[in-house]
C-alpha cells in the first residue's frame, strides 16, 4: 500500500484523477502470454525449473534432473516424479499513441487524444506499480515521442509528462509506428495501442497481428467518438475532413441509417479481425468515464 | 374540356411555390470538422440516388396535390362520343331485335375476354336500358343461320322458343338476359345480312311503333353480302362494331393440301399448307409446325407481307406403323396431319387438319412381253424375283403376271405402277389407255429386247417415251451355255460409266449407302455388263426428261421421262439376262425395287372434299354394323343406335361444331365398336371468316338504307372532379409516405 501512494502522491497529474485511481486500485494486471524477464514478478513464466514457486509433478522421463525427483513422492507412489516450478517474471508494456488530427475530434468534453491519453496515464501508473515496466510510443505521420520501458516508480512522471505534451495534428502512419514498436520490443512484450483507425482502417488491424504473431501480447484500444458512432447532428450540415480537405453537404438525417450501417461494419470488421489474430479488442466510446473503460479492460484481461 | 366553376382554375399556379421554396428556400448549412467523413462519403454516395428520386417525387406529388386543390373546385368535365346508340335508355317504346355476331371471328381476344363476351356484355346492357314498354328480340347470326345439331343441350333450355338461336318478340327482361347468357360463340361461319333478314321478319310482327335492329358484331366484310337485309322502309339498324375500330392482326393457315411425293418414296407425302396474313403488319419469322399423328415431324418460319399469303411445303416420309410381315386388313394406313401457327388474337383459325390414308403397298402390273414355259427363261423371271424376293411382302410390293394380250382385260387403275417387259408394241386403244393411266399419275417403266420394234414403239407411244427408240447396238457376243441353258456374255461389254446419284431412284447407290465390306454400291451397279441396248434418238422436249444412267460409250441406259402427273422409265436393254447381266447382279433388286416404289401412283388415297365446322358429314356404315360411336376432337361421345344404323350405308353426322378430327367406331350388336380409322374425318374452319376487313360504314349505311341521323354516336359530358379528388387523396397519402421515409 505504500508503494501504491508513492507513487500515486509522486505524480500529481491532471490525467490520472482520484476516482479513476480508487476504481483502479485493486485491479491486476495480467498478461496473457507469459514474458521472459530476470525479475520476479507476478506473472507466470513458460519456462519450468528454477524458480520459487512449485507447480506440480510430472512422471520422470529419462533426460529429466536426477536432482529434481520428488524422493517423498517415490515413496508414497513407487514412481519417480519430478517437481515443475514457475518462474515469476518481470512484463514490458509498450503504451502506442495514435496523436494524428483526427483523434483531435472533440464531441464532448474530452477529444479522443486527450481520452486515449487518460487511459494511456492510468495503464503506465498500474504497470509501475506492480513492478512492470511501461514505456510511450506517440506517433502520427512520424514518431512524436518515445520513452523508452523503466520499472522505476520515477517514470511514470515522465510518461505522463510526455502524454500532457501530445497534440493532434497531422496524418496517420500506422505502419511505420508499429514498426518501430517491433524494432525496440525485442523481448516479448505488452503492446496497446491506442488509436481510432479511421484513416489506416483494416491495415492497422493485419500490422497488429503482425505482432501478435511476434509473441507479443497485444491489444488495441479503438477509441471512437460517441458523434462518430452515433452522428447525432441535425439539419443541413458542411462537414469537413480533418486530415485531408474533402467536404461534403448532407443532410445527417437522410444519411444516418448508412452512416451507422457502415460504422457498425466498420468496428464489426476490426474486432473480428482482431479476434481471427488473437489481438485483444477494446471499443472505447469517449462518452464514457476512462476509468470504467479501463476496469473493463483489466476484467477482461484477468479473465483470459 | 371545360370548367364549372373556371375562376378556381387560376389558383392551379400555386402548383410553382413548392418548386420555388425547393429551388429558392434551401436552408444554410452548419459546417462541422468531423473525423469519421470517408464513412459519411459512402453513405452518402449510396444513398443519393434514391433520395434525388424520393426528392423528386416529393416534389412533384405536393405541386400536383396543390395544384389539383382548385381543379377539383374548378369542376372539370369532357366531352366523348359514346359508342352506344342512341335510344338506349331513352325510355321510348320500340320494337327491338338485337342481333349479336357468335360467328367464329368474334372468337378473337381482347383484353381478357373475347369480342364475343364484349358484345355480349354490350347487348345486356341494351337489354337493361329498353324502354318500359318495349319488346325485344334476340338472334344469334351463326346459330340461327345453322340451327342446332342436337347433342348440345347447353345452347338453351327447351320450350323458351330459344332453342334454334333466335327468339320471339318479348317484354320479358328476364327471359332476354337470360337468352343472351345462354349464347356461346361458334366456330362457324356467319351470315350477317341472313340474320338480319330473319330480325326483319320478326320485326314484320311488331306491334310498336318504331322498329329497330341492334346489331353488335365486329363488322366483319365477309359477313355481308351484297343485296340488303330489307327493301327501303324496313326497320332502322342500329351498327355497333364491338372491335372500337382496334384492328386485329390475324394470321390464319386457309388451305392445306396433302399430296404423294413419289420422289421420297412410296410413303412420302408433301403438304402445302397456305397461310394468309391479314394483318397491317407484315410477318417475320411466324413458326409453323407440321404434326402427324400429334408429332411435331417438321418446324418452319414464315415471311409474309401486310395482306398477303404464302405456301409453306413440307416433305415427310409416313411411317407404317404396321409391323413387318404383319397382314394389312385393308391395305392402307391412316394418319393425321395438321399444320399449327404461333397462336394469335385469333387462334381457331392457326390449326387445319386433314386425314391421309397412305397405302401400304405398291401394285405393279408385270407385262411379260416374252413368257416361256421354263420359268428362268420367262422375260419377267428375274423382274418379278427382285420385286417380291422370296415371295414375301417385306418389299411392300405386290406384282401381279400378264401378258400384253391380257392388258386389255386389267384395269389399270388397280395398279401404281405397270412394267413392259420386252413387250411388243400395243395397239392403238391399248397406248391410249396407257397414256391416259400415266397422265393421271400411273407409273410405266419399259425395258426392251428382241420383241421391241423401235419404229412401231415410236409410232404407238411415241408422246409417252422419254426419247424415241433407235437401232440396236451390241458390244460383245452373248451365248447359251450348255450346261444350264442361261444366256452367257462373251467380253467386257458396256458398263454404267456415271449416274446422278442426287436422284431419289439412285439413293440406294449413293456413297452414304456404302456397305462395311469396302465395295460401295456403286461399284454394284458398275459391274454389270451390258452387251446389247437400243439407241435413242434425239428429243425435242428435253426439259421432260432425264439420263438416269449412262453407259461408258456415253449412251443412255435409263432414262425418265415425265407425262402429266406420271413419269416414265426406259430401261434402253433387257431385264433378263439375254442383253445383258444386269439381272444377276446384286445391284438390279434394288434398282427395280426403287424403281417400282419411285413410278408408284399417288400413295394417297384422293382425300374426300374438305368438310368445314357446321356442315354435315357421311360416314360410310359397313354391313351389319348395328352401333356407331364418333368421338369429337375434344373427346365427347356421340353414341349412335340400332336405329341410325342398321340397314344404312352411310351415317349422317351433323355435329360437327369444332374443327379437328373426328374419330369413329362401329361394330354389330352387343359387341364393343372398334375403331374404324379408314373412315375418321377432318373438320377444319371456314377460312372466310379469318379476315377481319371490316365493312365500310357508308356502305352499311347504304345497305340498310339509313336515314341522316340513324346510328350517329352522341356526345357524352364526362365530369371529371371524382377523379381528380382520387387523384388528390392518392398524392397527399404518397407525399405522406415519401415524407416520412429518411432514406
Amino acid at each position: 500500500m505504500d508503494e501504491k501512494r508513492t507513487v500515486g502522491k509522486a505524480i500529481p497529474s491532471p490525467i490520472l484523477d482520484a476516482a479513476a485511481v480508487a476504481s483502479l486500485a485493486d485491479a491486476r494486471l495480467r498478461a496473457r502470454v507469459v514474458v521472459e524477464g530476470a525479475l520476479a514478478g507476478l506473472h507466470r513464466s513458460p519456462h519450468h525449473g528454477a524458480s520459487v514457486e512449485f507447480a506440480e509433478h510430472k512422471v520422470y522421463s529419462p533426460g529429466d534432473e536426477i536432482r529434481r525427483i520428488d524422493w517423498k513422492a517415490y515413496g508414497k507412489f513407487d514412481k519417480y516424479y519430478v517437481k515443475r516450478y514457475e518462474e515469476e517474471t518481470e512484463l514490458r508494456g509498450y503504451l502506442v499513441v495514435d496523436c494524428s488530427a483526427s483523434m483531435g475530434y472533440r464531441g464532448g468534453a474530452a477529444s479522443k487524444l486527450e481520452y486515449a491519453t487518460w487511459l494511456a496515464g492510468g495503464l503506465a501508473w498500474l504497470l509501475l506499480r506492480q513492478q512492470d515496466q511501461a514505456g510511450l510510443v506517440a506517433f502520427a505521420d512520424g514518431l512524436r515521442a518515445y520513452l523508452p520501458p523503466r520499472g522505476r516508480p520515477s517514470h511514470l512522471g515522465d510518461v505522463l509528462d510526455a502524454l500532457g505534451s501530445l497534440e493532434a495534428r497531422g496524418t496517420t502512419d500506422l505502419g511505420r509506428a508499429l514498426a518501430y514498436v517491433s524494432d525496440v520490443a525485442r523481448r516479448r512484450s505488452l503492446i496497446v495501442l491506442m488509436s481510432d483507425l479511421l484513416e489506416t482502417g483494416y491495415e492497422a488491424v493485419h500490422l497488429l497481428r503482425g505482432l501478435k504473431a511476434r509473441h507479443h501480447d497485444v491489444v488495441l484500444l479503438h477509441v471512437l467518438d460517441h458523434d462518430e458512432l452515433t452522428l447525432p447532428f441535425e439539419g443541413p450540415t458542411e462537414f469537413e475532413g480533418l486530415e485531408d480537405d474533402r467536404r461534403l453537404v448532407a443532410d445527417p438525417e437522410a444519411v444516418r441509417a448508412q452512416y451507422l450501417e457502415e460504422i457498425g461494419r466498420f468496428v464489426d470488421g476490426c474486432r473480428r479481425s482482431c479476434a481471427e489474430g488473437d489481438v485483444e479488442y477494446h471499443l472505447v466510446d469517449t462518452s464514457r468515464p476512462p476509468s470504467l473503460a479501463l476496469l473493463e479492460l483489466l476484467q477482461a484481461r484477468g479473465r483470459r | 374540356m371545360g370548367f364549372v366553376a373556371p375562376l378556381f382554375a387560376f389558383f392551379a399556379v400555386l402548383a410553382a411555390v413548392p418548386i420555388a421554396i425547393h429551388l429558392w428556400g434551401r436552408p444554410r448549412a452548419e459546417r462541422r470538422r468531423f473525423a469519421a467523413l470517408a464513412f459519411l462519403l459512402t453513405s452518402e454516395r449510396k444513398t443519393s440516388r434514391h433520395r434525388r428520386l424520393r426528392q423528386i417525387l416529393l416534389l412533384v406529388a405536393r405541386a400536383m396535390a396543390i395544384a389539383l386543390v382548385p381543379l377539383v373546385l374548378a369542376r372539370p368535365w369532357v366531352e366523348a362520343a359514346s359508342v352506344e346508340p342512341t335510344g338506349i335508355g331513352s325510355g321510348r317504346a320500340e320494337s327491338a331485335v338485337i342481333v349479336i355476331d357468335d360467328s367464329r371471328s368474334m372468337g378473337a381476344q381482347r383484353g381478357a375476354g373475347t369480342l364475343f363476351d364484349e358484345a355480349r356484355r354490350r347487348a345486356q346492357k341494351l337489354v337493361d336500358g329498353l324502354g318500359r314498354d318495349s319488346e325485344a328480340a334476340i338472334v344469334a347470326v351463326a346459330t340461327s343461320e345453322n340451327g342446332f345439331s342436337g347433342g348440345t343441350p347447353e345452347r338453351g333450355p327447351a320450350g323458351d322458343g330459344f332453342s334454334k338461336g333466335s327468339s320471339e318478340l318479348s317484354v320479358d327482361r328476364a327471359r332476354l338476359r337470360r337468352q343472351l347468357a345462354e349464347l356461346r360463340p361458334t366456330h362457324r361461319a356467319g351470315d350477317v345480312t341472313g340474320a338480319l333478314r330473319r330480325a326483319a321478319a320478326i320485326l314484320a310482327a311488331a306491334t310498336r311503333g318504331e322498329r329497330r335492329v341492334y346489331l353488335f358484331s365486329d363488322m366483319a366484310a365477309h359477313g355481308f353480302s351484297s343485296e340488303p337485309p330489307w327493301p327501303p322502309g324496313g326497320p332502322t339498324l342500329m351498327a355497333v362494331d364491338v372491335t372500337d375500330g382496334e384492328p386485329i392482326d390475324n394470321r390464319a393457315v386457309i388451305d392445306l393440301r396433302v399430296e404423294s411425293a413419289p420422289e421420297l418414296g412410296p410413303h412420302g407425302v408433301r403438304v402445302d399448307a397456305t397461310v394468309a396474313n391479314f394483318g397491317h403488319e407484315p410477318v417475320k419469322d411466324l413458326p409453323i409446325t407440321l404434326r402427324v399423328d400429334g408429332r411435331s415431324v417438321a418446324k418452319g418460319l414464315l415471311e409474309i407481307p401486310p395482306g398477303g399469303r404464302t405456301v409453306k411445303r413440307f416433305f415427310h416420309t409416313l411411317e407404317d406403323a404396321r409391323p413387318a410381315g404383319t397382314p394389312a386388313p385393308s391395305g392402307e394406313s391412316t394418319h393425321d396431319v395438321a399444320v399449327e401457327l404461333a397462336g394469335d388474337a385469333l387462334p381457331d383459325d392457326d390449326r387445319r387438319f386433314a386425314r391421309v390414308e397412305m397405302r401400304r403397298e405398291v401394285k405393279a402390273l408385270l407385262v411379260d412381253g416374252d413368257p416361256r414355259t421354263i420359268r428362268r427363261d420367262d422375260e419377267v423371271f428375274y423382274l418379278e424375283t427382285a420385286l417380291r424376293p422370296g415371295d414375301r411382302d417385306d418389299s411392300r410390293i405386290e406384282t401381279t403376271v400378264t401378258t400384253l394380250d391380257d392388258l386389255g382385260r386389267r384395269r389399270l387403275d388397280d395398279f401404281d405402277v405397270v412394267f413392259l417387259a420386252n413387250a411388243k408394241a400395243p395397239d392403238a386403244a391399248r397406248a391410249a389407255a396407257l397414256a391416259a393411266w400415266v397422265d393421271k399419275g400411273g407409273g410405266l417403266f419399259i425395258s426392251v429386247g428382241d420383241n421391241v420394234d423401235p419404229e412401231a414403239w415410236n409410232s404407238a407411244l411415241g408422246d409417252l417415251l422419254p426419247q424415241p427408240l433407235a437401232t440396236a447396238r451390241t458390244v460383245c457376243a452373248t451365248s447359251k451355255s450348255r450346261a444350264d441353258g442361261e444366256t452367257e456374255i462373251g467380253g467386257a461389254g458396256d458398263h454404267v460409266a456415271r449416274f446422278d446419284r442426287r436422284h431419289p431412284l439412285l439413293a440406294p447407290f449413293s456413297p452414304s449407302a456404302a456397305g462395311a465390306h469396302g465395295h460401295g454400291p456403286a461399284d454394284a451397279l458398275r459391274e454389270a455388263r451390258v452387251c446389247r441396248y437400243l439407241l435413242l434418238k434425239p428429243t425435242p422436249r428435253e426439259a421432260d426428261r432425264e439420263v438416269l444412267l449412262h453407259l461408258e460409250s456415253g449412251a443412255p441406259l435409263l432414262v425418265e421421262g415425265r407425262h402429266g402427273a406420271g413419269r416414265v422409265l426406259l430401261l434402253a436393254s433387257t431385264v433378263d439376262r439375254d442383253w445383258s447381266d444386269l439381272a444377276i447382279q446384286p445391284a438390279f433388286l434394288p434398282l427395280m425395287q426403287q424403281a417400282a416404289r419411285y413410278l408408284a401412283r399417288a400413295a394417297l388415297r384422293e382425300p374426300d372434299a374438305p368438310s368445314l365446322v357446321g356442315q354435315p358429314h357421311d360416314i360410310p356404315l359397313a354391313e351389319g354394323d348395328q352401333r356407331a360411336e364418333v368421338t369429337t376432337p375434344a373427346g365427347a361421345l356421340r353414341h349412335f343406335d340400332a336405329e341410325r344404323v342398321v340397314g344404312r350405308k352411310a351415317l349422317a353426322f351433323t355435329d360437327t361444331d369444332e374443327p379437328g378430327v373426328y374419330k369413329v367406331a362401329a361394330g354389330g350388336a352387343g359387341g364393343v365398336p372398334r375403331p374404324r380409322p379408314q373412315v375418321a374425318f377432318a373438320v377444319n374452319v371456314d377460312g372466310s371468316e379469318s379476315d377481319p376487313a371490316r365493312i365500310e360504314p357508308a356502305r352499311l349505311a347504304e345497305l340498310s338504307h339509313a336515314r341522316p341521323g340513324d346510328a350517329q354516336p352522341r356526345r357524352r359530358r364526362i365530369e371529371l372532379w371524382h377523379a381528380m379528388g382520387a387523384a388528390l387523396l392518392g398524392l397527399l397519402l404518397i407525399e405522406g409516405l415519401l415524407a416520412t421515409r429518411r432514406v
